[in-house]
């Protein structure tokens, strides 16, 4: 699966601009609070990550028009309203005023999304907010949630303190760097997007992780996208191989643990590799991904070139001395695959229970593959996650710009000094952005009447979970002012929709708006 | 008309008489008659036009080479409209080109790809040129043609910005499939919201995120507005604040990231609540007038005389290899078409046909323009032959026909992943250009295949039927003589390689 690979990237790219970074968080309160959408929007978790498309509007304006009553005498507006909507031109105006109310009912929501959020979970009496019945559960996990977020932003916290007393000089990029990695919010903005979606992947990071090859429709069905059909047909391929060649794989290495000596801690581990399972899951679908057919023949090579490293002694097995550099680094990349297995195993299973294996036999497959081990090895070799930790991340970070010494002192290099002072000033924007979008939420969670929940949800890491489950909720609501309208200023007859007197003010704009566009046609060259 | 077995009469066919419809060819001299007809245009060069015209006419009448039996009145027009040119600029034009040349030429047009043995064989037993216009304008491989030619022309070769390449071809292919007027495929492209994982035409306006007016005015108005970005054209009339006001259309605009895949969306903006002066403006001066913005551009767009010759010339030069106005996309004051009286009567055409695709594509195929040779008379140069279409351009395949040819020669089925790669490796360092971007040779296709680990089953033959496979007429005795001795692998490695394969003439 190529186009997946080719995906894989590390996590603390430096280049990678603070405003990706940061996008959710900018965006949370916007969704929130009504603010304008920025051009580039992350959608995140809204179920099937998409509108209504332009053609399936016009198809159901259209349904729309068929469905109306013919005007009758007396009816002159209305019967230049049916005329205008026989034409392109009138189809457009409805579709422009459908446009305008679709961006009132967007703001109403947003506007809405922290009260509706609030009565969803909390009762108010009198001034305060007590957890509803039924959402005590939420409300501890709320707290857990916060409690882990806070924990990890404070050793995030402790890496840029750290990088900010070792770094040397005091020119004006070391200046404006420290600057931005001493702000208070620096850490949240930093762990809030990168690191935590590495750390505790969930199902939208699979998603976004394996979109090159998979999609969600409306309905938050996964499916194989057309590109990438082929590679998924060949991946299946591998899986089926693999899952064939897995047992005989793990007979083989329950036959070499009985006969492994336990010499030392290395060996030790060893033997417990080889009899957890992991181990013939990831051998069996790197030998599948060869390509080679022929599984028996790939299996005994493979046990060949082992054994090649190990001796007999009295004792049993053990590792060759000029082999355990070699084992020690096989057993680290598989420790690394051990830990990603871990981490995705239960977003996989999710991801995989959304595939819709109605779409026809590969989503069938790839659906049933990927809930096998060696499905989930195949996207732990391609999902890096799990791995990370706040000093891993920051010193990466640090190491794409930096010259670090023995000391541990740091140097910009000075063939990154534009990326670094770039890269700080875009971290402070999006500090300030971040600093207005939380303020405008915290007055309301003063009122909680829980101590404990009041104040986890009043710390900074409360206060951006919030954000972000606000913005998730109204980023997967879905409008339909087509209904809006026909609901507030139609009224159902025999013949068909007749117009309420309501209507007649929006039915003369669009009779005007579609003549407008009529005349604006008589421009037809240039 | 009396076939005769070409085994008998040691000839591909002969005709005694002109029927009702189709080209017939004369079979019994035919080369000769090209060079006869060539040598007499070199004759009459210096001849009033009347006299060139007559030579074709003579050979006609002589029987000796095809003549197109246009059966609708758009060919005919559009010879009637160059022969006077012609005429005016005192030139002859190309003879017609041989039924070999043809039924490759018209193959790698209308299907994208060389013939196939048994296909070249069937037109020289029936070579009825018109029935195999019609028969390839049926067959689904115009619209997979159609489809994959476009798709490098809408959005290049890459995947770049996460679109779905394969998706979009498969849309653009349905839409040919069902005849779909270009006018109706044009609104799809530019007004398409949605997932570009779940809505084909998403990805066009999903590529070209950056500057979408810039790709849209030179797709569908052949207008280039990229000087107009930063200052006023300076060979045309457009100015900044026309492009400036045009891109408001796309101002409300949302490309948002959906878990990964991009998505379009747009933000309502209501143009009532904006000043005069600054609201979206098309070229012709057309305003906004809704919260629609792209939909009314469209209707602008694809309601103006502009977008009818833009398409028109889009569909000549694909056929012709080379525009009324050339390049395509480069309608100016500075750049006036070749011939304004063919692109005003193509134009025409495209408007009254409401749009459909394969009526012109037809009717240019059935022109005697379409069938000329590619060799000009003796003695004259490249210009006005090509400029004024009095002779077939030499157009390099394009990558996707030369990788569909290739694979067909060489009996190579490609998977989709295959296909991708070479195309990237044909297309040399510019994969997201259209396809008047041609391949470039950094390697044999031998190379690329086997760097590329692509099977080929091994093609086997006497030379004879190696030329007719891959070059699809037959081998001259000098050329047996020059491979005598060759393996079949070594035959086909060297006509593959050569030019007779890589260009269609």
């Amino acid at each position: 699966m190529d186009q997946i690979s080719g995906r894989q990237r590390a996590v603390s790219r430096w280049p990678e601009s603070p405003a990706q970074i940061l996008l959710w968080v900018a965006l949370a309160a916007a969704g929130a609070n009504g603010l304008p959408r920025t051009a580039i929007a992350q959608d995140g978790m809204q179920p099937g990550g998409e509108t209504a498309g332009a053609a399936d509007l016009d198809s159901r304006i259209v349904a729309f028009i068929r469905d109306l009553a013919p005007a009758g005498a007396g009816d002159e507006l209305y019967g230049r309203f049916l005329q205008a909507a026989g034409r392109r031109s009138g189809r457009i105006a409805i579709a422009g005023h459908l446009a305008l109310l679709e961006e009132e009912m967007r703001q109403a929501a947003a506007a809405a999304a922290l009260p509706e959020f609030l009565d969803g979970l909390f009762e108010k009496q009198g001034d305060q907010y007590l957890l509803r019945a039924g959402q005590a559960e939420f409300g501890k996990k709320l707290v857990e949630e916060i409690g882990r977020f806070e924990e990890d932003i404070g050793k995030v916290a402790g890496e840029l303190k750290r990088v900010s007393e070792k770094l040397q000089g005091d020119g004006e990029t070391e200046k404006l760097f420290r600057r931005a990695i001493d702000s208070d919010l620096t850490p949240a903005l930093l762990y809030s997007r990168q690191m935590r979606e590495t750390m505790y992947p969930g199902v939208d990071v699979i998603q976004r992780r394996l979109a090159d090859a998979f999609a969600a429709d409306r309905e938050g069905k996964i499916f194989v996208r057309e590109q990438a059909r082929e590679a998924v047909a060949r991946l299946v391929g591998q899986l089926q191989m693999a899952a064939r060649m897995m047992p005989v794989m793990q007979r083989e290495f329950d036959a070499l643990h009985q006969e492994m000596h336990a010499a030392d801690p290395l060996h030790a581990e060893l033997k417990e590799r080889m009899a957890s399972g992991r181990s013939a899951a990831w051998l069996s679908f790197e030998l599948a991904s060869t390509g080679q057919a022929d599984a028996s023949g790939l299996i005994n090579r493979y046990f060949e070139s082992l054994e090649g490293l190990l001796e007999d002694t009295g004792e049993g097995l053990v590792i060759l001395e000029s082999a355990r550099e070699r084992v020690q680094q096989s057993m680290a990349r598989s420790g690394d695959i051990g830990t990603r297995m871990k981490v995705l195993d239960q977003p996989l299973r999710e991801f995989a229970g959304r595939i819709d294996e109605k779409r026809g036999p590969l989503e069938a497959e790839i659906k049933q593959l990927l809930q096998t081990p060696v499905g989930l090895v195949a996207m732990a070799t391609r999902i890096d996650v799990g791995t990370m930790d706040a000093s891993r991340y920051v010193r990466s970070l640090v190491e794409q710009v930096m010259d670090v010494d023995d000391a541990g002192k740091m140097t910009v290099r000075a063939d990154r000094v534009e990326a670094v002072r770039n890269y700080a000033r875009e971290l402070l924007r999006n500090v300030r952005q971040m600093r207005r979008q939380l303020d405008s939420s915290s007055a309301v969670v003063d009122a909680l009447a829980d101590p404990e929940l009041q104040t986890a949800v009043s710390s900074l890491a409360g206060r951006v979970i919030v954000a972000e489950k606000i913005r998730q909720r109204v980023a997967a609501r879905q409008y339909d002012p087509l209904a809006a309208f026909a609901g507030e200023h139609f009224d159902r007859s025999e013949s068909g929709l007749v117009p309420r007197p309501s209507a007649m003010a929006i039915l003369s704009q669009i009779v005007d708006q579609a003549a407008k566009i009529e005349g604006e046609l008589g421009n037809d060259d240039f | 008309m009396t076939i005769s077995s070409p085994a008998a009469t040691g000839y591909r066919q002969s005709a005694h008489a002109v029927p009702h419809r189709g080209w017939q060819t004369a079979g019994p001299a035919r080369l000769a008659a090209e060079n006869a007809c060539a040598r007499l245009a070199g004759c009459v060069r210096n001849l009033p036009g009347v006299l060139a015209g007559l030579s074709i006419g003579m050979v006609t009448w002589l029987g000796l080479v095809a003549q197109p039996i246009d059966r609708s009145a758009t060919g005919g027009r559009i010879d009637q409209i160059l022969s006077e040119v012609h005429a005016g600029a005192g030139i002859a034009p190309a003879a017609l080109c041989s039924d070999d040349a043809f039924v490759r030429r018209i193959h790698l047009d209308l299907a994208g790809r060389i013939p196939t043995v048994e296909e070249v064989a069937a037109f020289r037993t029936l070579p009825d040129r018109a029935a195999l216009i019609d028969r390839l304008l049926a067959s689904p491989g115009f619209s997979s043609h159609f489809a994959a030619t476009w798709t490098a022309w809408l959005i290049g070769y890459s995947n770049a910005y996460q679109v779905d390449r394969e998706l979009f071809r498969r849309w653009l292919e349905q839409q040919i499939e069902q005849d779909q007027p270009f006018d109706s495929i044009a609104t799809r492209l530019i007004t398409a919201s949605g997932s570009a994982a779940v809505e084909g035409p998403v990805n066009f306006l999903a590529r070209h995120r950056n500057e979408p007016l810039i790709k849209v005015s030179r797709t569908f108005l052949g207008v280039r507005m990229d000087c107009a970005r930063c200052h006023d054209h300076p060979f045309d009339r457009w100015t900044r604040e026309d492009y400036g006001r045009m891109s408001l259309f796309f101002r409300g605009l949302e490309y948002r990231d959906a878990n990964g895949i991009p998505s379009l969306g747009d933000r309502a903006i209501d143009p009532a609540a904006m000043n005069d002066g600054n609201r979206p403006r098309f070229l012709t001066g057309s305003e906004a007038r809704t919260g629609r913005w792209r939909d009314e551009l469209a209707l602008y767009i694809v309601s103006c005389r502009p977008f009818a010759r833009a398409f028109a010339n889009r569909i000549w030069y694909q056929l012709m290899g080379r525009g009324v106005v050339e390049p395509p996309d480069d309608f100016s004051s500075a750049n006036p078409p070749s011939v304004p009286e063919l692109l005003d009567h193509l134009t025409d055409e495209a408007v009254a046909g409401g749009f459909q695709i394969r009526p012109l594509v037809r009717a240019i195929c059935s022109s005697a323009a379409y069938h000329r040779s590619s060799v000009r008379p003796e003695g004259f140069g490249p210009e006005p032959f090509q400029r004024l279409f009095a002779v077939r351009m030499v157009k390099p395949l394009s990558t996707d026909q030369l990788i569909d040819s290739v694979s067909l020669a060489t009996n190579t089925t490609l998977s989709m992943t295959h296909r991708r790669q070479m195309a990237y490796a044909l297309a040399g360092g510019s994969p997201d250009d259209d396809f008047g971007e041609t391949w470039q040779y950094s390697d044999t296709v031998q190379q690329l295949m086997r760097k590329l680990a692509i099977p080929v089953a091994a093609v086997e033959g006497p030379a004879e039927s190696l030329y007719l496979r891959i070059l699809s007429r037959d081998a001259t005795p000098r050329e047996l003589e020059l491979v005598r001795g060759r393996t079949p692998s070594e035959i086909v490695n060297a006509l593959i390689h050569g030019s007779e394969f890589c260009f269609s003439h």
